[in-house]
Parts: C-alpha cells; structure tokens; sequence
C-alpha cells in the first residue's frame, strides 16, 4: 500500500460500496441513539410483554391471521348481578366498586365484558387488588373466575395420557379464599397470578386435570366475550352482632399475553426481540468503535515510531513485540484471561485492544518506512529539525488516511469477537450485546422450538453491521491503493 | 544463504516467539491477577495466587490429602512467581508436563493428547480447503470477467468474509438439520446435541467422523473462502496490468496461458505470505466452531475447563495452540523460501 494516493481524494470517488456501507453503519448508529433515548430497561422488567415465543406481528400477518396482539384490560363498570335489596352502594365509578352487604348470604358481583376476536391465546395474566371488610367478625367465602360468556354451559373434551374427560367451559376461579375475620378487621386480596397456573386447576370445583391449559382450552375463543365475576358468600360468627361486610374492589386488570408481538417477537420469557436488538444495536457501536479507536491510536502511535526509526534498536524491540503479539493466538488468551480476570466488559475491551492492534501496527510501520524516504523528510531532518517535529508535523497527517481505513477495517473483527465471547458466555452478563441474544437464544431452545425470530434477530445485525464496515473498509483499500484501482480499470 | 541455515534460523526465531507468547500468557493470567489483588511477584504469596487457590479448592475430598503437594511440585507453586514459576512453566511447555486436571484428576496432557485428532481434523481442513476453493473461484471469476459470474463471486466473497463462521454453522443447523428434520423427519446434516465422545476410535467410526463434520466443514468453506477469492482476484486483476502480461500476449499466449505460465509464478509467495497471515485468523475460527457445535476437541474441552476453573487445562489449551499456530507459520515460512529464493537472502522473510 503505497501513501501517495491520497493526494487529490474526492467523496465522489470512493464509489457505491462506500456508502452501502456506510448507510448501513449510520442506520445502525441511529437504531442506536434511538435505543438510548427509549431508556434500557433489564431483562427482568421487561418480562411477559406478551407470551413466550410470540410471533412477529409481520409474520403472523402474513403466514398465520388472527393470532393475539397483547391485549390489557382493565374490568371496568362492575356491578351487581343478584338484585338484593340488603345492599348499598358506597362508592362506585369506572373500574373500582365499594359495596356494603347487610344481610348474611350470597352475592354474585360480575364486570362488563369485553369482545375476544383472535385466535385463543397461550396464557394470561390477572392482577387483582381486592379488600373485604367488616365491623363484626363474619366468616365469608370470595371467589373471583374470569367467564367467558360463550362458552359457558359447555364441555370441552381433553385428551390426556389416553383418557378422555369433560369439562365444564367458560368458568375459571383465579382466587378462592375462605377466611374469618374479626370485628373491625379487613383482608387485602392483592396479587397478580399468570394462566395456566397448574395448582389453580386443582382447587376448582370440580377439579380438572393439572395438564389442562384453561386460558386457551377452557376461556378463550374467537368472538367470545371476557368478564369477570366475584361470588361471595359470608355469615356472622355471632348472631346477636351481625350487621354486613364491606367489599372493595379496587382494580381488576386482564391481560392476555398476545401471540403476535412486535416487529421481532419476543424470546422465552416473553420480552421483546426488538427493544433487544436496538438495545444490542447500542452495544455493538460503542463498543466496536471504540475499541477500534483505541487501537488505532497505539497501533499509528508504534508503527510510525518503528517505521521512522527503522533498523535502530528501538525499531528492533517494537518489531518483534508486534510480531509476538500478532502471531498469539488472540481467542484462547481472551477465554482464559476472561475467566481469570473476571467477566466484565472492561476486561474484554482491554484484551481485545491488546491482541488486535499488531496487524495495523505493520502497516503504518511500512507507511512510516516510505514516507521517511522521501525528499522533503531528508530536507527537514538535513536543516535540522527535530524528530519528534518531525513525526507530528510530517508523518502523522500523511498517517490519517490509514488511521481512518483502520478503523473501518478493525471494527468487523472487534465486533465479532465480542460477540463470539458473549455468546459462548464468558463476556459480562449485564450488557445486552447481541452476542448474550444470541447465547440466550441458542442455549434456551430458539433451535428446537423453529423460533428463527428470535435466533435470526442478532445474526442479522451482527452480519449486517459486520458487512457495513466491510464494504467501506474495501472501498478505501481500494481508494489507498492506486495500483489496484488503476489495474481493475484496465482489467474491465 | 542456504536454505537448510535458512530454515535452522527461522526454527530458531519461532522458538523465540513462541517462548515471548508463553510470558505474555503467564504475566496476564497469573501474575496480573495476583498483582491485582496487592501480591509481589516476586515473593512466594500462595494465598493469592489463583492456580493455588483453585488447587486448594479442588482437594476437599480428603482421598485427595497429597493432591496438593503433588501438584505445587509440578507447578512449583511454593516458589515466587516471578522469575521461578515462569521458567517451570515454560520448562514444562516444552515437555508437554501440565500436571493433573483439577476436576477429572487425570493427566492434563493425556487428555489433550486424545482430544487433539479431532482439533487438528477440522484445522486443516478449514486452513486447506477455502484456499483451494478460493483459488479455483477467483480463476473462474477471471475468466469470466465483467460477466454475471464474476459479480457474483465477488458479491458472495463479500458476503463470505462478512459472516462469522460460527454463524454459518449456527444457519446451516437451522436449515439443514431443523427445519428438514420438522418438516419430513430426516436429518440432513446432524445437530450438535448428539456430537461424538472421545471414545470414538478405528477406521470403522470414521463415517461418524464425516457425518459430525460436515456441517463444519461446510461452514469453514463458506466462511474462509471469502477472503482467498476476493484476494486471489485482486492480485490477479493487479497482475494482469503489469507489462509483462502484454508482452506474454503479444507472444501469442491465451489468456488462460497467461495466467498459468506467466502470471502463477509470480503471485506464489504473497499468497504464502497471505496464508501464513490468515493462520491465528482461521485457529480462532475453528476453536469457535469446535464449541458452538459440541465437537470434543481441545478447545470443546477448554471450553469446558474455563466454566470449571480448572486452570492447568487452561494453560495447556493456549500452550498447544500457541504451539499449533507456530509451527503452521514456521511451516509457511520455509514454503515461501522455497518458492522465493530472495526471502533466504535476508532473515525477516515475508513473515516477519
């Protein structure tokens, strides 16, 4: 690669390739910047956005219509099914209910509902915050089911290790509690249970088999209409002392966990591929570009020593630990030092700086070697300047060319590194780089499961970004060296 | 200068080399940390120390009561690290001597020694191959230049060198043993989850060999062929525009003729050159593959050493692949001086 061609280069003509690949990498950037405006929220939080292994929404568009989107729904306009007159309303609006019930009995408290349209789902979540109350000790039975209207009255047969059952449709009790509490005293039904919850099919009356999924067996269907019922049934401890139960229900929120979610799907625990993947988007810039910067700057700062001060001693000792660090076997000192250092991202970029630099090392040595040859190099040094003026006023601004093919040509390797080393899970567990995607995916059955999405999202953008800066780092190869351009010009 | 002085030399450089890795290995990975946590190199400090540390951990079984002493005599473990512990342990890099494995308390190097066939029947051929296959590509694409076979190896090449292996291997997984294996209950390349033990043995278990590699194999053609076609088209190409080649022509040589007799010839020791750069490259690309796939070679059992800090494997996986990667550059090397007469003349060859 000979300096001299970067006299007189133009944006134009560095060509097509170029800016591909650097729409690309900017696309990336973008994705990026926009990952860190949305604000990185943990694997944990970001739990259950809809069911595990969902879809994306493109896909069952296409291939599959009418699978769920997440669907959240508050049960709103609760009122009360059994017209009782021994009851008063103490306060009421959209989605909470606070009612008194005077005389001992049973009493069915039901929602409105809400239209189901898709395909049944996998599995639900209900959260419910509920508060029961009294002046007097009572004793009293609440229970709330989610109903689906449809279906009740119905049979559903299900197979299961050979035998067949019926079972009753349309009715599933989430909570069931039988409990006494004293005068003045109060219970506070606060939770949030995810369907199937097989130790709920148990307690059902009558109970049905553990493998039974009741959310898309025995509650949903297309056109089916969801609501919820509270039964409760209370009676005083003390018959002289008995004057009602108050029953509070704060909110009761139904949220189906959808099939189809996202531009991505989500993975096994059900959180979303694609906020990942921008988030990985993130990862992959900061930690490809600078890693690549600092690598450049001591692989320029070394070569250009050694190359200007070729044959001397000191030319001598830089060669031969660029040699030494170039031919180390750079994977297995990452693993093992990983492992021994600890596996943060810190250790990784320190390493992965220290084995990569070497092989931009010789090239801007070879720079330096035939800039130092030139005429205008031999008159400074013959009026007498410095070498270190020298370097700074001559060497290294005919140097940044090759600074800048480094950078683009470096990052590839970095990147893939990193995410080899994530994925084989040895990097740090607290960055969400494509790499731990990937390593997730693969060990928790993305491959077994045909879940492509989610195997698909990383490999896409760790091979798309690779390919970005693979494309610019041939097009300035080719910009830098003129006897290439010049013969594949006389070659077409 | 000789060629037999030339590769005495060269041997001897390697040597150098190869023992300069060996510290580089040793000061990041013992001293460093020991450093770390406030212990002087130079003072025997056992307690902070992790070789002596995951020793100790590995000895509660009380069978075990000279386990300790055993391996602190290997490894000299009660002797300073610097300089002493380092000179054993390039002593014993020579002599293949890493003590015993901390977690199947066998011979680290017997258990390297049985895994290492099957590292070094997936390194040659991912070295091997892509080059011809590169080769014969770039010729083809030369032939045909300007035509639609020619953009298409060149636009494949990109996408080749562009693509990790390892994600090659994980995509050739999904559509060549997934999906055929769900949709009519075939497979047509195997998944790793049933890869081979190291108890396969004979010619008879070959075909076990072949069936469990071929999707690596396939991967490290599509992967490493990449760079050798991009590369042996632009040297081609910038071979083509030298004066020489004109004059061939105007000799009344085909262009094919041209390239064989003429041009051929000419490119052989940057193409070493090339290869023998490429080495460390395709090394760290079939430890990749050995371990995403489950192949039991030597880096499948680092891999697996690492997660148990079983840190004598450790040091002998990087000691052998140090030693694997230097000897195919000292190999390279004395190729090029034998296609290169020039490169005998002064020490620093191509290589160095």
């Amino acid at each position: 690669m000979i300096p001299l061609a970067t006299e007189g280069a133009s944006w134009r003509s560095l060509g097509v390739k170029f800016y591909v690949g650097l729409s690309i990498v900017v696309f990336y950037a973008a994705l990026g910047t926009y990952s860190m405006l949305a604000g990185y929220i943990g694997s944990f939080e970001s739990m259950w956005e809809a069911d595990y292994l969902a879809k994306p929404i493109w896909v069952a568009y296409i291939f599959e219509p009418g699978l769920p989107p997440t669907i959240i729904k508050r049960l709103e306009e609760w009122h009360v099914e059994s017209s009782n007159e021994y009851i008063t309303i103490n306060s009421h609006d959209r989605y909470s209910l606070n009612i008194s019930l005077k005389r001992p009995g049973s009493y069915v408290i039901a929602s409105a509902g809400f239209e189901y349209l898709y395909k049944p789902a996998r599995s639900m979540v209900i959260e419910y915050s509920m508060q029961v109350s009294s002046q007097y000790s009572v004793r009293y039975r609440v229970n709330l089911s989610i109903v689906s209207d449809n279906l009740l009255g119905r049979f559903v047969t299900v197979e299961y290790g050979g035998m067949k059952d019926n079972i009753t449709a349309g009715r599933y009790a989430v909570l069931l509690a039988e409990e006494t509490i004293e005068g003045g005293g109060f219970k506070i039904y606060n939770s949030s249970i995810r369907l199937p919850y097989p130790f709920l099919n148990r307690i059902q009356e009558p109970p049905i088999p553990v493998l039974v999924n009741p959310v898309s067996d025995l509650l949903l269907d297309r056109g089916t209409r969801i609501r919820g019922i509270i039964n409760i049934t209370y009676t005083c401890m003390d018959q002289s002392r008995c004057g009602g139960i108050t029953l509070e229900v704060r909110s009761i929120t139904v949220k189906i966990l959808g099939l189809a979610h996202g531009f991505m799907g989500t993975d096994q625990k059900g959180s979303d591929i694609w906020r990942q993947f921008i988030e990985g988007a993130r990862v992959a810039n900061l930690f490809g570009l600078t890693a690549a910067a600092t690598t450049v700057l001591i692989a320029i700062s070394i070569g250009s020593i050694s190359g200007f001060r070729v044959g001397r001693f000191s030319d001598q000792v830089l060669t031969f630990i660029t040699d030494t660090m170039f031919f180390l076997p750079a994977l297995p000192l990452i693993m093992i030092a990983t492992a021994v250092l600890g596996r943060s991202m810190l250790v990784l970029y320190g390493l992965i700086v220290l084995v990569s630099w070497p092989g931009l090392a010789r090239l801007a040595r070879s720079w330096a070697m035939a800039i130092r040859g030139e005429p205008y190099i031999e008159a400074a040094i013959a009026v007498g300047a410095g070498r270190l003026w020298i370097l700074r006023k001559h060497v290294i601004p005919r140097l940044a060319p090759l600074a800048i093919y480094g950078l683009v040509s470096l990052v590839p390797g970095v990147i893939s590194t990193e995410v080899l080393i994530q994925f084989i899970g040895f990097g740090d567990p607290n960055i969400p780089s494509w790499g731990r995607m990937l390593n997730e995916a693969y060990n928790e059955g993305a491959l077994i499961n045909g879940a492509w999405w989610w195997l698909f999202a990383p490999i896409t953008g760790i091979t798309s970004y690779m390919a970005g800066f693979v494309l610019m780092g041939m097009a300035l190869e080719e910009r830098l060296n003129p006897k290439l351009t010049l013969s594949q010009r006389q070659f077409k | 200068m000789s060629l037999s002085r030339y590769i005495v030399i060269r041997g001897i450089m390697t040597l150098v080399t190869f023992i300069s890795a060996l510290v580089v290995f040793f000061l990041l990975t013992r001293v460093l940390p020991a450093a770390a946590l406030g212990a002087n190199p130079f003072l025997p400090t056992q307690s902070l120390d992790p070789l002596f540390r995951a020793v100790v951990r590995s000895s509660d079984d009380p069978g075990y009561a000279s386990w300790v002493s055993m391996l602190s005599a290997t490894y000299g473990l009660s002797r300073p690290l610097l300089p002493d512990q380092l000179v054993i342990f390039i002593k014993n890099s020579f002599t293949l001597d890493f003590g015993y494995s901390l977690t199947s308390m066998r011979s680290v190097s017997s258990e390297i020694l049985l895994r290492l066939p099957y590292t070094l029947a997936l390194y040659i051929f991912a070295v091997v191959i892509p080059i011809f296959v590169g080769y014969y590509l770039a010729i083809a694409a030369a032939k045909a230049r300007g035509k639609v076979l020619d953009f298409l190896v060149t636009i494949s090449s990109l996408a080749s060198f562009s693509v990790p292996v390892w994600v090659f291997v994980l995509i050739i997984y999904y559509f060549l043993a997934y999906i055929p294996k769900v949709s009519w209950g075939v497979y047509i390349l195997p998944l790793p989850v049933r890869a081979p033990t190291t108890s396969i043995t004979g010619v008879h278990d070959i075909r076990y060999w072949i069936w469990y590699l071929s999707p690596l194999y396939i991967a490290s053609i599509l992967s490493f062929y990449g760079v050798w076609a991009y590369f042996f088209r632009t040297i081609i190409a910038s071979e083509l525009g030298e004066e020489y080649t004109v004059t061939a022509r105007a000799k009344g040589l085909s262009e094919w003729g041209v390239l064989r007799s003429e041009v051929m010839p000419n490119i052989r020791p940057p193409i070493m050159t090339k290869i023998a750069y490429s080495v460390p490259t395709i090394f760290g690309g079939s430890i990749a593959l050995e371990i995403v796939s489950s192949w039991p070679g030597i880096a499948y059992y680092a891999y697996q050493a690492i997660q148990n800090n079983d840190i004598p494997v450790m040091n002998a996986f990087f000691v052998i692949s140090t030693m694997l990667v230097s000897l195919s550059l000292y190999i390279s090397d004395i190729l090029i001086a034998i296609l290169d007469p020039r490169v005998r003349q002064g020490i620093t060859g191509y290589t160095r």
